[in-house]
């Protein structure tokens, strides 16, 4: 089921002028996230399935699941 | 027949109190040179840190220094340059584990009647030599290489080590004047290791003092002088990326801190081959941030 996609939170974040910046405490990293990552991260508040996330950000299905893996790489989904 | 050794001397790193003795006058004299803006009286209080400077056969042809904490040997040099910068290192070390509510950034600070520039980067980009010549031109001395920020108040800490300026820049400082002290000099061209400049007592302000501008000064030899804004989000990364670790402290609260400062502070990036330059530029920008807020 693809609902429920969810920022880690563990990490923190911040929106400064349009882009994301993720510290994560754990590895003890700070990362910017910018556009589209940065639209992306913003509603990965547990509300949207990927159709939802693709239609809110004007693209496709495969390319919010690259997105997402690499999120995921990265430690910073739920 | 040896007299009594000389009086310890007390400082105030960022409020916690370390003794340093010696056990001769010459290495007295060095030391409070150099700790001379930290110096503070001890009150009814006890040091939290004390530091014992030994130096033997200093009259043989190979006097050695030795600085110990405690049972800890932190120094074992064959000359005054390496003792002066274990010290330092020692001082900071503490002072930093020491001070939970403060993040500490790899950066200098100088500031005016307007508030701080603070001066982010790491070794080698021209921060010591680009704050020592504030300085010299009349702003005051908040820090050289840590530089403490406030994580409430957003503001820098007075934290007045000594700084540390790479071999072949002092000779741009002279004549000196009376604002910073040179208190080391490296014979040997080849020496990697800084030498110590300690900031005059007089010109580190009381109190702490609010950033106006951040600029990432960047030496490049040959370069134009160009000052360009930066974006937020690059230099929160970057500051978080600048920051010191303390084992076991958590940098939430430095995070928080910092992305609160790079909103409401304008940050640059100066490239720069010319000091003179530079400072125009850097003083510039910091006059844009105070007439337009």
């Amino acid at each position: 089921m693809n609902t429920g996609l969810r920022r880690s939170t563990v990490v923190l974040w911040e929106e400064l002028e349009g882009e994301i910046v993720v510290f994560d405490p754990r590895h003890d990293r700070a990362l910017r996230l910018d556009s589209p990552v940065a639209l992306l991260w913003k509603r990965l508040d547990g509300t949207n399935d990927i159709p939802a996330l693709a239609a809110g950000l004007a693209c496709a299905a495969a390319d919010v699941r690259t997105l997402l893996a690499n999120l995921d790489q990265m430690g910073l989904l739920e | 027949m040896r007299g009594a050794p000389p009086p310890s001397l007390f400082l105030k790193a960022l409020g916690t109190p370390v003794e340093i003795a010696c056990d001769r006058d010459v290495d007295r004299e060095r030391v409070a040179m150099v700790f001379g803006a930290m110096h503070a009286p001890l009150g009814g209080g006890r040091p939290l840190v004390r530091l014992q400077v030994t130096c033997t056969g200093p009259m043989t042809a190979r006097p050695r220094w030795c600085a110990m904490r405690d049972v800890d040997v932190i120094v074992d040099a064959s000359d005054p340059v390496s003792l002066l910068l274990a010290l330092d290192r020692e001082v900071a070390t503490t002072a930093i584990a020491e001070t939970g509510d403060a993040a500490f950034i790899h950066a200098a600070a100088a500031c005016d009647s307007r508030g701080a520039l603070l001066l982010a980067g790491s070794k080698g980009c021209g921060k010591s030599t680009l704050v020592a010549r504030l300085v010299q031109r009349g702003f005051g001395y908040l820090a050289d290489d840590t530089a403490p920020i406030d994580v409430q108040t957003l503001q820098v800490r007075p934290f007045p080590r000594p700084l540390r300026m790479k071999q072949g820049a002092e000779e741009l400082f002279v004549p000196w004047g009376s604002r910073l002290l040179p208190c080391t000099r490296l014979t040997d061209a080849t020496d990697a290791r800084p030498a110590l400049v300690a900031p005059a007592p007089e010109i580190v302000p009381p109190a702490p003092s609010p950033i106006r501008a951040i600029v990432f000064p960047h030496f490049t030899p040959g370069a134009a002088c160009r000052i360009a804004r930066r974006r937020p989000a690059e230099v929160l990364v970057d500051l978080m990326e600048l920051g010191y670790r303390v084992a076991g402290q958590d940098r939430a609260p430095a995070f928080r801190a910092l992305a609160q400062l790079v909103r409401t502070v304008p940050c640059f990036g100066l490239e720069y081959s010319q000091l003179d330059e530079a400072v125009r530029a850097a003083t510039s920008a910091l006059a844009s941030v105070v007439s337009n807020p």
